[in-house]
């Protein structure tokens, strides 16, 4: 078959878009919305959407001892283990306890009644109860598992857990192995061993954010989401000689900077990080997200350009290289290939 | 409203790119950023970038409108509304004479959404990886990921498609 050139292909197909415009009635009818500040008329698609939901609502099934259970598969049950499966992909467990096996995603989950959990592209929310995890080794190349609580979510780095969610909050029980929680206003904490950790994390001292975060794109209530308390940008880390760089808190910390459009300020902070001894692969990352903060997020391509020819210099071979060199062109920087 | 005479355009034509040209899934959602903005005007700073948060939020709103469409209720429910017939009808009239562009758009369609989203930003709206990482809220490895596994198989579909990485 003659091979396709999709990057020239896509390209008409942007163009194609350029030139489009909403139809006059999308555009009379989101205006008399505006102009009423009220939610939208439910059309004949949506009567025939609430329609359909409402008859597959009430078609819950229970299955008491069946093997698949939506996204998981049930391994081993209780004799009084009942579960039932919505039609949005919520399980809830209603009496006994049972092993349930994601493996798509590597997961195995404990759950003991009550709890409720759900598989969402974010991630496998629990949305209350107890369930244990343990998640098998992964490939190198595939995302960390990942489990949505009210507050925040944990990546999995290899281990097992227990997760216990309230109305108000949780904590997570570590076993073994290692896990990172993100709160949703990027606080990150590391878990390594055994250990335990509440959410929501004790509140630290804000400044008022001077622009708006975008909004939380994962949770399926319609309620418009909280704007992120933002965060004061603390100390370049650590201080203390001999400990260890952590990458990934470090990282959290930029991009709550940047989400706050604060990249000076991200950027001092890369800067000072890198003259800190750390291996040579986080030197690499941090010195990607330095040359991209200043050539992107700031936009001055001198500092950009003076940048990614001592980048280049030290890491010419990088995971990066074909990035770099696409900016280097993109910036016009002089020595560019 | 000036801020919908203002941005109304690029909107719509940011979530026909998400939506694979179908102007109708393209209005819903463009109907949905600007009444996030109504909702959240109250909250937003008077100096705050309203494009740069629209775009920002008509991403999180696709990816969100895309995931959903996948699920078994979804297609069931667009069945029986007839939708399917309608959105062909409306891509056809789009790129009537593009063969190659309506071949990329329906390759492109194909893939789980997170690829399809962060392919779509990155080779028809021309993000760099840190920008879409930044607006989807994933990290910029895993954006990385994503690209390089929708490029591996839109190459097993016939594509030449550009190095992941570039």
């Amino acid at each position: 078959m003659e091979k396709r050139d999709l990057a020239s292909a896509l390209r008409e197909a942007g163009q194609v878009y350029e030139g489009a415009e909403p139809s006059r009635e999308a555009d009379r009818a989101l205006r008399e919305l505006l102009d009423q500040g009220s939610s939208p008329r439910s059309s004949v698609r949506w009567v025939v959407i609430g329609v359909a939901l409402a008859c597959v609502a009430l078609a819950f099934v229970f299955i008491p001892r069946s093997r698949a259970l939506g996204p998981f598969e049930l391994e081993r049950g209780s004799d009084d283990f009942r579960a039932e499966l919505s039609a949005d992909a919520t399980l809830r467990v209603r009496s006994g306890k049972g092993t349930l096996v994601d493996s798509s995603m590597g997961e195995s989950l404990e759950v003991v009644a009550p709890a409720t959990v759900r598989k969402e592209a974010e991630g496998l929310r629990v949305i209350d109860g107890e369930v244990t995890f343990a998640v098998t080794k992964r490939a190198a190349s595939a995302p960390p598992a990942r489990i949505v609580v009210s507050h925040g979510a944990i990546e999995v780095l290899g281990t097992r857990f227990t997760v216990q969610q309230r109305a108000d909050g949780g904590e997570v029980t570590l076993h073994e192995g290692s896990i990172r929680y993100t709160e949703r206003d990027g606080r990150v904490r590391t878990l390594s061993g055994k250990g335990r950790l509440a959410w929501p994390l004790a509140p630290e001292p804000v400044a008022p954010a001077p622009e708006p975060a975008p909004p939380d794109p994962a949770p399926p209530d319609p309620a418009p989401p909280v704007p992120a308390p933002a965060v004061p940008a603390p100390a370049v880390a650590p201080s203390k000689p001999g400990t260890p760089f952590n990458a990934d808190e470090f990282l959290a910390r930029i991009d709550a900077l940047r989400s706050r459009r604060d990249f000076e300020k991200a950027v001092v902070m890369l800067e000072a990080a890198l003259r800190q001894p750390m291996p040579a692969s986080t030197r690499e990352r941090l010195s990607f997200e330095l040359g991209s903060m200043l050539g992107h997020s700031i936009g001055d391509a001198a500092r950009a350009c003076k940048h990614w020819r001592m980048h280049v210099q030290r890491f010419a071979a990088g995971r990066y290289a074909g990035e770099v060199q696409e900016e280097q062109r993109r910036l016009k920087c002089g020595d560019a290939p | 409203m000036e801020s919908y005479e203002k941005h109304r355009r690029s909107v719509y034509r940011q979530c026909l790119a998400y939506g694979g040209g179908s102007s109708s899934w393209a209005e819903d959602v463009t109907q949905e950023v600007f009444l996030k903005l109504m909702q959240r005007l109250p909250h937003l700073e008077r100096t705050a970038d309203l494009g740069g948060w629209l775009h920002s939020v008509a991403s999180h709103l696709a990816l969100r409108r895309l995931n959903r469409d996948r699920s078994f209720v979804s297609k069931v429910v667009r069945l029986w509304a007839a939708d399917h017939e309608n959105h062909s009808a409306a891509t056809d009239a789009l790129f009537e004479g593009k063969e190659a562009a309506r071949a990329a758009t329906e390759a492109l369609a194909k893939l789980p959404p997170n690829e399809r989203m962060v392919l779509t930003m990155k080779l028809i709206e021309g993000l760099n990886q840190n920008v879409i990482a930044e607006r989807l809220n994933f990290s910029t490895g895993y954006v990385s990921k994503l690209v390089t596994r929708g490029l591996e198989r839109l190459r097993a579909e016939g594509w030449e498609a550009p190095d992941g990485e570039a």
